[in-house]
């Protein structure tokens, strides 16, 4: 099974997406297929169709679909449950000296990446409750000011605060250098708000950044990258 | 059509169709019903057309310059997504669930007013999104502010974004006056109910349909008395909750017919949703009152999808209620109470309205228990789908169900539907729509549940409705070439975008990178394949409507009308662009543009033939300027080049008609002598520069035309041998004759109607 470590790890992956699906979709068949042998005429009453239902064309198969169906949504439901965002974003925020900041501005069309260095805690005062000062929290970046240049290793929690300049973008790092592959984290960035997002990096290399959601018509040509150096 | 014929004619619809509902509804509403739908068809076509376009664009045909036609692929984008949302779905389903409402509940509208004021401000609204669309607006369909207003540079201006929330704020009070209509028809006064009565007595199973009372009446649905039910019962009732009450108190409550069920739920969702389009539209205007007020984006993006949702589901509900009743009259089931078939209903509607949350999973300042709500709402609203399948399954299954084209299409919308479910499950899952939110897999579930799912459903009841409301049959074969075209485009370019979205295609993308190009003539050839598809059924809609006379006699001086006509509004749009640029250029476009609309005129009125002469040699004089100023600019591009290959794609298409129409054998030799012909010139162009001095592209694209014709000469050639008919079972009886409209083709004549 997956053990869930950082909040990176936020979703099953394609691959596990593909297994889970194909079993539902095969229990989904499986049952149709099921109904459909149980209720040849030598065969229904064995499979526990009542005899005057079958000769009306109708039986339980729609009591037993529904608690099928309800009992894989319940499965499903437990299955995603350690993904959820905020389940998994606070695995991440138990070890805040560790969280590497990195600012985001979004404007159009451009991106700004920022080093925000790492979050600052004073673990163990008062109550001895977990008290973040530096979150990270920011404005956009203002126009004409260079941003301090980005550090980050494989391997270390990464924390993304994004803000908008202007519009709703979208914030992706995409699985690859190839200017679209399959996007690896995303959110959206709204205007106005402080996006935060935990990922962390498996592999160094050089990764896409990519607007994802509509802002313009030059929005396909928002692009940037972030490269990501070994441990 | 005189009164003595509508008796045998009756006759005739029941023996193709079945029982037809007792109740009849009144001719104001038959009406209305059927401007809705003629309304929508129009709507689907431009929508449709803007579709075609963005593939155009994104096969790499240069239609325009590259800044020019990426927002021009954004302004279709745009004007596409809301025009097939309301003009087109919105539409058809409201027209419909008027007419199911009436029907099923067995009474007249709480107002004809209000439900021709839906009507108008639709499609006022309509109108004024195909505006905006001239304007350039590109938001989105989804009008994500704070875009709406800062476009950018080189984008839309205000006044189209103004345009663009008037017509949504129309289109909103339109909707509302629908849900508003349903829910007091529904409230007021007597309805028809009293189905319950088939559980019997005792403990016996309770969906045995062995009531003596039944079987007297056929289990009709559409044959409940009128009942007297006091409002709050009536609520229980309505929305299917009653339903899940053990047997005892099931009883006690009396049961509407399910297809009023589906219809007031869609009412009563869609009524809640619209706060959310109200509040969106109200931060809008509130930004463009006051450009400083300190909006939250956020909350007027949770309120778009607020009621985002359930405009999806809206154009479901009033067809899931209707095939609960189809669906077992075509196969010839009693199901006069079928507790499994209201089951669905209560949770389609609480979750309908909580689902909305799982379009923002990645909008991380939206609170945590949202999020929460999201995936337990997205479960939820599969599990009343699914019991929905099973129901209908359980229905056809082991039944000798009438294969009409209602069935077949209402069959093929919940083959799309379920696919549709498994990828809304896959994407509405919080695990997993990190990787695919905001790719091409999105479209695709949206096509999947709509275009091969709802819009199924709308086009099959369409099939079984006008027929009821005009005692005209459509044309069947035409019907059947429509349903193959529909199926096989709609499948194909869902499908296709639900792959390109797992490989890794990024939605909303006017640039296509170079690794995905290859899919690019596909979706346009699916595309065109619905396309085509629509124009027949089109054809075959209008015919039905008039009989067919009217079509035969008026039918192309309409066509040449309209078309003349918006060419000329096209230019008139021109003029916007060469103001302050060349005052003659600018006063040509409006002379040129306002005598083209002005044309519309002759053509309706059939003022003669020197009025065609004189638009047919002036519209040949525009395109000869036009041909001209290009072939002079300093463009790359061999205009003389591509007016050969239009002239060529336009007298392929023409040869549908000969070919539905049946014409005689001369013209199918013609056609097929062109076609090779065609074929040896794209042999020879293709070859290298050195041979032939000039070389034209050879790309997938022109492989596929290529392929196309031959498939052309080869069904033209079986179409000769076999006597002239696509259908040639048919024809063995109709005579081998087909120099005429072959009879199986065209308006059933009196002869046929005899019965």
């Amino acid at each position: 099974m997956i053990d869930v470590q950082l909040a990176g790890d936020l979703g099953f992956g394609i691959s596990w997406l593909r297994m889970v699906l194909t079993v539902s979709i095969l229990l989904a068949a499986g049952f149709f297929i099921y109904v459909i042998l149980s209720t040849r005429s030598k065969h229904a009453l064995l499979a526990g169709f009542d005899k005057a239902k079958y000769e009306l064309n109708k039986y339980h198969a729609e009591k037993y679909w529904a608690i099928f169906v309800g009992g894989l949504l319940i499965w499903l439901w437990f299955l995603g449950y350690p993904w959820m965002p905020p389940v998994a974003s606070h695995d991440a925020i138990e070890n805040p000296d560790e969280v590497h900041i990195i600012k985001v501005t979004a404007g159009q069309w451009f991106w700004q990446l920022e080093d925000g260095g790492y979050m600052k805690s004073d673990r163990g005062s008062a109550q001895g409750s977990l008290n973040v000062q530096d979150d990270g929290s920011h404005d956009p970046l203002p126009e004409g000011q260079s941003p301090a240049p980005v550090n980050v290793k494989a391997g270390e929690t990464v924390k993304f605060i994004a803000t908008s300049r202007d519009v709703n973008h979208g914030f992706s790092i995409l699985s690859s250098s190839k200017s679209m592959d399959s996007p690896m984290m995303q959110m959206q960035v709204v205007p106005g708000f402080n996006n935060e997002f935990y990922f962390t990096f498996q592999e160094p290399g050089v990764y896409t950044i990519r607007c994802l959601e509509y802002c313009g018509w030059n929005h396909p040509y928002m692009i940037s990258q972030i490269t990501i150096n070994a441990a | 059509m005189g009164e003595t014929n509508t008796g045998v004619l009756h006759l005739k619809y029941e023996k193709d169709e079945g029982p037809a509902p007792e109740y009849l509804i009144s001719k104001d509403l038959s009406d209305l019903t059927l401007m809705f739908i003629v309304s929508s068809v129009v709507y689907f076509l431009a929508a449709g057309s803007l579709a075609i376009l963005m593939r155009l664009l994104q096969s790499g045909v240069p239609i325009s310059q590259n800044q020019q036609s990426v927002g021009l692929f954004y302004t279709a984008l745009t004007v596409h997504g809301q025009v097939m949302f309301f003009g087109f779905v919105s539409m058809l389903t409201i027209g419909i669930s008027y007419y199911l409402l009436s029907k099923f509940a067995k009474k007249p509208l709480y107002s004809m007013m209000l439900a021709t004021i839906s009507f108008s401000l639709l499609n006022a609204g309509t109108i004024f999104l195909f505006v905006s669309g001239t304007m350039f607006f590109g938001a989105g369909w989804y009008n994500l502010m704070p875009l709406t207003f800062h476009p950018g540079n080189g984008g839309w201006n205000s006044l189209s974004a103004v345009i663009f929330l008037m017509a949504d704020a129309m289109i909103g009070i339109g909707l509302v006056i629908f849900c508003l209509v349903v829910i007091a028809t529904v409230f007021k006064g007597k309805i028809a109910a009293g189905v319950q009565k088939s559980e019997p007595e005792g403990k016996q199973y309770d969906d045995s349909h062995k009531n003596q009372v039944d079987l007297d009446d056929g289990g009709r649905i559409d044959l409940l008395p009128m009942v007297q039910i006091p409002s709050s019962t009536r609520l229980v009732s309505v929305l299917g909750i009653s339903s899940w009450f053990p047997r005892y108190y099931r009883r006690a409550v009396p049961a509407v017919s399910v297809v009023v069920v589906g219809v007031f739920v869609n009412a009563a969702a869609l009524i809640t949703g619209s706060i959310g389009l109200f509040t969106q539209l109200g931060i809008g205007f509130s930004y463009l009152l006051n450009p400083d007020f300190d909006l939250n984006w956020l909350l007027a993006k949770d309120a778009w999808w607020f009621f985002g949702h359930p405009i999806v589901y809206f154009t479901l509900f009033s067809f899931l209620g209707a095939a609960y009743y189809y669906i077992p009259r075509y196969a010839k089931k009693t199901v006069p109470y079928d507790k499994w078939a209201y089951r669905s209903w209560p949770f389609y509607f609480v979750f309908t309205v909580m689902v909305f949350t799982h379009h923002t999973y990645m909008d991380t300042p939206n609170p945590a228990w949202l999020k929460m709500l999201a995936q337990v709402a997205t479960f939820g609203v599969i599990f009343p789908s699914a019991l929905t399948i099973m129901t209908i399954m359980m229905y056809i299954f082991r039944s000798k169900i009438k294969w009409n084209l209602t069935s077949l299409f209402l069959m093929a919308g919940f083959v799309g539907w379920t696919i549709g479910g498994f990828t809304g499950a896959e994407t509405g899952w919080w695990g997993t729509n990190i990787y695919l939110h905001n790719t091409l897999n999105i479209v695709g579930h949206i096509h999947l549940v709509l275009l091969v799912g709802s819009v199924l459903f709308g086009l099959g009841l369409i099939y079984s409705i006008v027929p009821d409301l005009t005692r005209n049959k459509f044309g069947v074969s035409l019907g059947r070439i429509h349903l193959i075209l529909t199926v096989i485009g709609g499948f194909g370019i869902a499908l296709l975008f639900t792959y390109l979205g797992f490989a890794g295609f990024v939605r909303r993308e006017a640039v296509v990178p170079q690794e995905f190009s290859w899919a690019m003539p596909w979706l346009f050839f699916f595309a065109s394949t619905v396309g085509i598809g629509q124009i027949i059924f089109a054809y075959n809609l209008f015919r039905t409507l008039k009989h067919g006379q009217w079509f035969k006699s008026n039918g192309l001086y309409y066509a040449a009308a309209i078309s003349t006509s918006l060419a000329g509004i096209m230019h008139l749009i021109l003029v916007q662009y060469f103001v302050g640029f060349d005052s003659l250029t600018s006063t040509f476009f409006i002379v040129s543009g306002l005598a083209q609309i002005f044309w519309f005129i002759p053509y309706v009125r059939k003022w003669g033939r020197i009025w065609y002469t004189i638009g047919i040699v002036g519209t040949i004089a525009l395109i000869a300027l036009f041909v001209n100023s290009q072939a002079s600019g300093e463009d790359g591009f061999d205009w003389k080049f591509i007016l050969f290959y239009l002239v060529v794609g336009g007298a392929q298409l023409f040869w549908i008609i000969p070919l539905l129409l049946s014409w005689s054998k001369a013209r199918f030799y013609a056609g097929i002598g062109c076609a090779i012909s065609i074929s040896l010139f794209w042999i020879i162009t293709n070859s290298p520069e050195s041979v032939v001095g000039v070389e034209a592209p050879y790309d997938d694209l022109s492989i596929l035309i290529e392929g196309l014709q031959v498939i052309f000469i080869v069904t033209s050639v079986m179409v000769i041998l076999r006597g002239g008919s696509l259908w040639p079972k048919k024809n063995i009886t109709a005579g081998k004759d087909s120099d005429h409209g072959s009879s199986n083709m065209g308006p059933p004549s009196n002869q046929e109607l005899d019965i």
